[in-house]
Parts: C-alpha cells; structure tokens; sequence
C-alpha cells in the first residue's frame, strides 16, 4: 500500500516534470528566430506559398496554440495539411519531419536500438567495474591496486569522450586491430557480430564513467566499514565476505544509484559523441544532422524524446531507491 | 628548548586551508603548478604569440604538396612549436593558446555564474524554507534529470551565427549549473539557520541581507569553494564537447574542441594535430579535478578521513 502511494506520487511527479520541460523548449524554440516554414519553402519563396508553408506546418498560429496541437499529437495524433496532400502523424506524433517526409517519431524508432546498445552495455559495464573497483580499493586501502586504481579515476573522471574514444581506436582498431574500427551491426542480425562491434564504444564509455562511480564507492565504503553495525556484524563471527556483501554494500549502493540517476543524462550526450566518433548512425547521429540542415521538427522531437526518456528512467532509479531504502518511501 | 613542530590539526583561515591542500603532496603541487601556467598561457595568448613570432594567420607555405604540414610531427619546429594546422598552415601553438583562453574563459564565466546562482537560491531556500524552499528542491531535481547537453546541442544549433557565442556558454552553462551547488549550500544553510548565532543576529534585528552576509556566507565558504573549484574542469569539458559537435564557439574564434574535432579527420596522416589540443584539454582539466580534490579533502573532513 505505501509504495503503490509512493510510486503513484513519484509517477505524477514525472508527468508534471514532462509538461513543465516541453513547454520550456517548447517555448525555447519558437521564440528563437529560426523559421522551419521558409526554410521549407525553398527558393525564391513568394509569401503566398510562405503562408501556405506555415498553415501546412501548423505555424500559422500563436504558439501556445502550437503548443496544444503539439500536445494534442503525442496523445491523439495530428494532421498537417487538408485533402489529398494532408498527411497524418498516428499517435504518439512527437512532430513530423518535412525535410525528410517521415514522422519524427519513426526516425527515433529507427535508430534508437543503435543508442540503446551504445548506452546501457557501457551502463551495465561501468557499474559492475566501477562498483568492484571501489569495494576491492577500500578492502586493499593504501596498497598499489587501491593506488593504481584511484590514479586511473583521476584520469578517466578528466578525460573527454572523444579523445579516449581516438585512443581506444588507435590502440585496439589500428594498432593492435583486433576491434572493428566502426559501423553497427543489428542485434537481431548477428548478436555476436552486435557485441563485437560494440565492444570498444562500451569500454570507452565505460572507462569515463568507472571512474567517478570507483571514486565514489571507495569513500562511502570506507565510511561504512566505520560504522558500528559493521563491526556488530563482525562480532557476531559472519564472513568478511557477508560483511562487506550484505551489510556494508547495501548501504553503499544507495549514493551510487543517486549518481546514476543523474548520470542519465549525461549517458545521452554521451552517446551523441561515441556515435559520432565510432560512425554509427543512431538517436546522436539524427540530432548532429539535424543541426546541420537547421531540421527544426526533429530537434524540437529528439529534445523532448531524450526527456522523456531520462525522466521515465529516474522514475525507476526512484522506484530502485525505494527498495534499498526503506524510509524513502516515506516521503 | 624547541617545541616538537606538530602538523596544525585546523586551518586558522580560509586562505591558508586552501594553500596547505594546495601543497599538501608533490602531484598535487606539480598540479596546481600546471593550472596556472595553463591559465598564464590563456591570459597572455597574444603574447606568447607573439614571442614564438607567429599569429593565426594562414600560411600555406608551411605545407607539403598534399596539404599536410611539410616536416615531421606535423611541422614542430623552432618557427612552430606546436606545428601547423593541415590545409591551412595556421600556427598550431597560437590556435592552443588562445583555445585555453576561450576554453577558461567560458569554463570560469559559467562556474562563476552557476556559484552564484547556486549560492543565493540555496542560501534562500535553506534559510527561509516553506513554498519557495519545495520549487527550489524541486526546480534542481528536474534540471539535474535532464538532458541537458542535449538541449544545449540543439539550442546551439538554432541560435542566430551573429550570437556572441561565448556569453551563450557562460549563461546556458551557468544556468544549467546552479542545481549541483544550490543543493550543497541549501543543505548546510539548513543546519546553519538552526544555530544560536544566527538566532542572535535575528534577535537583534538583523535582516535577511545582514544574516545572509555576515552570518551564513563566512561559514558556507568551504562547501562553496569545494563545488566551484570541481566544477571548473566540468564547465571546459562541456564546452569543448560542444564546440567539438560544431555547436559551441564558432570560428574564427578557436577553440580547443573545435580543433580537435577538425583533427580526427587528420589522425591518420597527422596525428600531432590532434595530440597537442587534446593534451591540453587533458592536462587542464586533469589539473583542476586533482587540485579540486585535495582542497576537498582538505575542507571537508569527512572525505578527508576516506581519502
């Protein structure tokens, strides 16, 4: 009953974040001077068929009337245009793509299994390494591994995405070529050509981000490993390895799924930048493209799908948290 | 007779906490050392330029006949330190230098804007709590959730060319930023509004101006120099990730992530090209995070006792 109420809560707290986000980009983006209608309209541009561009597009009305429609398509669908040239954008229509005559949300969906790879196999990685790295350096405190180890966070934690990505090419795709240097291959195709693919952008990503979360653990650990349960536990004659497991590392998870919570976030940027330098063409490759030709609709749509999906991810990090936590689910 | 020379326990001030972290080991001294020569480089670029007797003009007589630099490691030379930029010719030591100059520049703009952003609402929302404490909390959480490099992407993208681009940076980042310091102040503003003292200061009339001024921010100052000096190094990454997706500072200014996205195409043929920005990138914001850290360790006891 409590955490049916507690998720129920969290869940509206989502849906109010998402309204309040579309709406500031939302707001964002139309105020800035770009015009998806002219650019549409080609050249020259008379300003009959501007005004037809505009009504077409649904840009010939005040924008927190656009704003509605926009919202009216996610649940309802929309169509642009009337007759035969009408064209409909089924629900949920995140926008519709005029340079590329396909729906926004379509495109997303296309490349969203490249993004996905990218990101959760560096995720799953990087936790287990970084959470392992962290529990084995504050055991071994002050010896070489705990050393060592801190010396490589204190790298990883600094370097871009970019530059390891250029090294981590160089080393194991050219020098040593025993990675692909680039390119996808679908999961459903060949799983195994999938993850051969995948591996470097995975590490790559993973290294980056062990690192803080190695930084992290170590120090929550070793202030767990002060506390008095701890050594009651170990008064009590359990296994080092039940101590540090049960006791010590539930306690210890909990700052680090608050940092990933956060991190999602950032493992979206990240993954704009890993598929640009591996050359795969996912969710990263469809925004940097639509930057350079200036498409408006899908910014506006991978903006908006990027925020949806980070919020409806930290709903579940909150859910994860409640379980670990028994008195966050009292709020 | 000489008393036994005991490391203090505690900092008497503020200023001497931040020097003792600062020469408490070799690394970290050889760090500090390290951002401020960096930032020597980034205040005095035209001069340095000027004494290796370059500028960042093109010259395409410094090239091969395929447009690589002629030369080895990419045209390093007495002329070139750093060699020259492919196709162009351009001066590859005065593009790093005045790069560090954007790169800092943009890096402390927006982490001086986030502070003091951060440091006012927090401070706000700690001391005078009820509504405006729950939308502060609540502001942060969403800005912290979201994808914000994302929608900085896509804001860069939309922006008019004419745009001053660095102040761009600055205010986004900034404005992006403030979360992460908000919540640490907030926090011990809390506990701290608790406190006699400040009941004291009350009690004798002191408006929130005189509490906030004389009585919360001497004793915030730690925590607050803590999240600034570590959110340096987070500032100069991202703006080198925007400029290196083509969507930050846009040329003729230089900028290190720029240079460096230009270089990848070059790596094969020139690797220096790409070598001598990314390590200072590298180096800058490797120096900052060790620097940040001890000055952590140093201030908050509590990491101090794991580190």
């Amino acid at each position: 009953m409590r955490t049916a109420r507690f998720a129920a809560t969290r869940f509206a707290g989502m849906l109010l974040v998402l309204l309040v986000v579309a709406f500031v980009t939302f707001v964002v983006f139309y105020v800035l001077p770009a015009d998806p209608a002219r650019m549409a309209c080609g050249r020259p541009c008379s300003p009959e068929s501007l005004a037809l561009a505009r009504e077409f597009m649904g840009y010939d009305v005040p924008w927190y009337q656009q704003f509605f429609d926009f919202l009216g398509g996610i649940f309802g669908g929309r169509t642009f245009g009337t007759g035969a040239a009408a064209i409909h954008c089924t629900a949920p229509c995140f926008g519709y793509d005029f340079q590329n005559n396909v729906d926004v949300l379509s495109e997303i969906g296309d490349r969203v299994g490249v993004s996905f790879s990218v990101a959760l196999g560096a995720a799953a990685i990087w936790i287990v390494l970084g959470v392992g790295l962290g529990v084995l350096s504050a055991l071994r405190r002050g010896t070489a591994v705990d050393r060592v180890t801190m010396a490589a966070a204190m790298a990883g934690v600094s370097m871009p995405a970019y530059l390891a990505g250029m090294i981590g090419i160089t080393i194991f795709a050219f020098a040593l070529d025993v990675v692909p240097k680039n390119g996808y291959v679908p999961l459903t195709e060949d799983p195994a050509q999938w993850a051969w693919h995948l591996v470097l952008p995975w590490f790559v990503l993973a290294f980056l981000h062990a690192a803080i979360y190695a930084r992290l653990t170590r120090g929550q650990m070793l202030e767990t490993l002060g506390e008095d349960y701890i050594r009651t536990a170990r008064a009590k004659g359990l296994t080092e390895r039940k101590v540090v497991g049960r006791h010590a590392l539930r306690n210890v998870l909990l700052p680090v799924v608050t940092v990933f919570g956060v991190d999602l976030g950032g493992l979206l940027a990240g993954t704009v930048i890993t598929e640009r330098i591996f050359g795969m063409a996912g969710v990263g490759r469809l925004l940097v493209d639509a930057i350079s030709s200036l498409n408006l609709p899908v910014l506006l749509g991978v903006t908006l799908f990027s925020a949806l999906l980070v919020t409806v991810l930290n709903f579940l990090v909150d859910l994860c948290y409640g379980a670990l936590d028994p008195r966050a689910r009292l709020v | 007779m000489s008393a036994p020379s005991l490391p203090p326990l505690a900092a008497r001030s503020l200023p001497a906490a931040v020097w003792r972290a600062v020469r408490s080991g070799r690394w970290t001294s050889a760090c500090a050392l390290l951002a401020v020569l960096i930032l020597l480089l980034a205040a005095g670029a035209d001069l340095f330029v000027l004494a290796e007797g370059q500028s960042l003009a093109p010259d395409i007589a410094t090239l091969g006949p395929t447009g690589l630099p002629a030369g080895t490691l990419g045209g390093v030379s007495g002329a070139h330190w750093f060699g020259v930029e492919p196709l162009t010719g351009v001066d590859l030591f005065a593009l790093v230098a005045h790069g560090a100059r954007t790169s800092l520049l943009v890096g402390l703009g927006a982490t001086v804007l986030a502070t003091a952003l951060g440091v006012v609402i927090g401070v706000s929302a700690g001391y005078l709590g009820g509504w405006w404490d729950r939308v502060v909390t609540w502001t942060a959480d969403v800005i912290l959730g979201f994808p914000y490099l994302i929608f900085m992407i896509a804001l860069g993208a939309v922006l008019p060319v004419d745009f001053p681009r660095q102040i761009t940076l600055v205010v986004v980042l900034g404005l992006f930023g403030w979360p992460r310091i908000a919540r640490i102040v907030r926090a011990q503003a809390l506990t701290l509004a608790k406190r006699d003292f400040v009941a004291a200061a009350r009690a004798v009339g002191g408006g929130p101006w005189h509490v906030f001024t004389k009585e919360l921010l001497p004793n915030l100052w730690a925590p607050i120099i803590v999240v600034a000096s570590l959110s340096i190094p987070a500032m100069i990454g991202n703006e080198a990730a925007l400029s290196f997706l083509g969507v930050g500072v846009l040329p003729p200014t230089p900028s290190w992530g720029r240079t460096i996205s230009a270089a990848i195409d070059f790596f094969e043929t020139d690797p220096m090209y790409l070598v001598f920005p990314g390590l200072m990138l590298f180096l800058v914001t490797l120096a900052f995070n060790v620097v940040g850290d001890a000055i952590r360790d140093a201030l908050d006891p509590r990491s101090g006792s794991a580190a």
